[in-house]
């Protein structure tokens, strides 16, 4: 079997698969060979599901060899974070209290992804509730980021981007709060794209904090991020907070010429207390950028001096309001880390969040403002490089710092204002990589995808993946 | 802090456990620092802009 085809992106298969030049069971069967190789090691799987996978590749190539195509994602496997639910099927969001779980519907993703002949092998593990950011599952094991195992993979969607990283799924889906698509996409050197709020329906998907939460894909490439953006992007009347705006051809559009483009820094906030490697990397992006043509223009954004405060004040006390019952009732049956979390949100006032979401007003107007400067604005994803599993506070220049506090910084106002964000890798360094961010105008992905497009050309990783071989 | 903390979630029903308090009260005092970056002058013009769907969602 030839497992190297489980290394390649949708793009590069999908015209494989169309031209019946590999079959979605050879493809399904490297899949699954590798989640036998590395798995036991990773732990990225809540559960694998061998069998109806090879069923559903069997059915994709049937229909495939009797020229029944159905498009980029006909015969592509796929395994998603365990908070989306599929009709029948268990569905844990990494918890101990749903373990027994069976969701009685699809989530719309889901049945996007259906729809398309997407081959589903399993669920990946996550943080608990998707209520943190290290994947340290107390229910489930610890997941470890495939670069370097002793190292988190970020969270809480850390089972996607592992999964992706090691090659156990061709792309997946997560969920971002505070920065949970872009956090394991940085920490773990893949493509996270966090879409415009509103932009991809949560229906079916377990809420962490209503107006915070996000779905968007995880993905080896930008073209497969575009792609299945503009699969599962669109209005769904069965989200209330969804909006009904056009989507675009993504990858379709695709353009990675930045002649003539504006990119916003906002330094005091961005910039301020980062890892100097990982400001060492994000800084040779720019310069790149510059070089083709692209210029740099700072920006102020003051309220960003107030974004960890509404971040903090809103999504605790969404949470706390979706797991009240279940902490009055059976608080053992979380994980400490959580349940503390949960504790803290049932101490916010209603004042706290009421100035959170005038907070949020003001930083959409800012960011608005800055928008009609600039183009996109860029950062490091992350201030830090991956930490080791365990630890509670991150070294940042010799400064011993709250890994809470800090690992959502520069993720959380994308929540906050609900902007499109994605995260590429830009480099490697000290054997780990390296994420940037690129922020847009709302309901504009296709300038952060075009920035990352750009990037991504410019093969700032060198080739540089996870190394795979000494994971057995 | 650690108290007034204690007795305000056993009032709503939910059980501290004896570790959580400490940390707690500091993660409280953390979030205090925090109100003090809230200038509310600086609020008043903006509305919260919670929206809500009269008549519920679009069938």
């Amino acid at each position: 079997m030839n497992r190297e085809l489980a290394a390649q992106s949708i793009g590069e298969l999908a015209p494989k698969l169309r031209d019946k030049q590999v079959s979605p069971v050879e493809l399904t069967q490297a899949v699954l060979a590798n989640i036998d190789a590395y798995n036991g090691e990773i732990n990225a799987f809540i559960r694998v599901q061998k069998e109806q996978a090879l069923e559903s590749a069997r059915q994709a190539e049937q229909e495939i060899q009797s020229g029944n195509y159905r498009g980029f994602l006909h015969g592509i496997p796929m395994a998603l974070k365990d908070i989306l639910y599929f009709k029948d099927e268990p569905a844990t969001m990494g918890s101990k209290i749903h373990e027994e779980f069976i969701a009685d519907f699809d989530a719309t993703v889901v049945s996007k992804l259906k729809l398309s002949g997407v081959t589903f092998h399993g669920k990946l593990n996550m943080h608990e509730y998707a209520w943190g950011a290290t994947t340290t599952n107390p229910h489930y094991g610890a997941c470890k980021n495939p670069w370097d195992l002793s190292k988190i993979p970020g969270g809480s969607s850390g089972g996607s981007g592992a999964a992706v990283a090691a090659n156990m799924t061709i792309a997946s889906l997560g969920t971002d709060t505070g920065g949970s698509i872009r956090i394991p996409a940085s920490s773990c050197g893949i493509i996270g794209l966090k879409p415009t709020h509103g932009r991809i329906s949560k229906y079916g998907c377990f809420p962490l904090s209503w107006s915070l939460d996000h779905i968007g894909p995880m993905t080896k490439t930008v073209f497969d991020a575009a792609l299945l953006l503009e699969v599962l992007g669109g209005y769904d009347p069965k989200d209330p907070t969804s909006v009904d705006r056009p989507t675009q051809n993504y990858s379709g559009g695709l353009n990675e010429d930045v002649k003539g483009l504006v990119i916003g820094i906002e330094e005091s906030y961005f910039f301020k207390n980062v890892d100097t490697r990982v400001n060492e990397a994000v800084q040779n992006a720019l310069r790149q950028l510059e070089k083709l043509g692209a210029r740099i223009e700072p920006v102020r954004i003051p309220s960003l001096a107030q974004a960890e405060f509404a971040e903090l004040v809103t999504i605790t006390t969404e949470a706390s309001a979706i797991h009240h019952d279940n902490l009055v009732k059976q608080p053992e049956k979380f994980g400490e880390d959580v349940r503390f979390l949960l504790e803290v949100g049932e101490l916010m006032s209603g004042v706290d969040y009421v100035q959170s979401q005038q907070i949020r007003r003001k930083l959409d107007l800012e960011f608005a403002a800055a928008f009609e400067k600039v183009d996109v604005l860029i950062s490091p994803t992350l201030p830090f490089l991956s930490p080791p599993i365990g630890d509670s506070i991150v070294d940042i220049n010799g400064q011993a710092l709250s890994f809470l506090d800090e690992v959502i910084r520069f993720t959380g106002p994308g929540n906050l204002t609900g902007l499109p964000a994605l995260s590429i890798p830009c480099g490697v360094r000290d054997g780990m990589p390296v994420g940037l961010q690129i922020m847009g105008p709302a309901f504009q992905e296709e300038k952060v995808l075009n920035v990352a497009y750009a990037l991504e050309k410019l093969e700032l990783m060198k080739g540089q993946k996870a190394d795979l071989t000494v994971i057995r | 802090m650690a108290q007034g903390i204690h007795r305000i979630l056993e009032e709503r029903g939910i059980q501290v456990p004896e570790a959580h308090q400490e940390m707690l009260a500091q993660q409280m005092e953390a979030v205090q620092q925090l109100r003090n970056t809230v200038d509310n002058s600086q609020l008043k013009d903006f509305d919260m802009a919670l929206t809500h769907v009269p008549g519920g969602e679009r069938p």
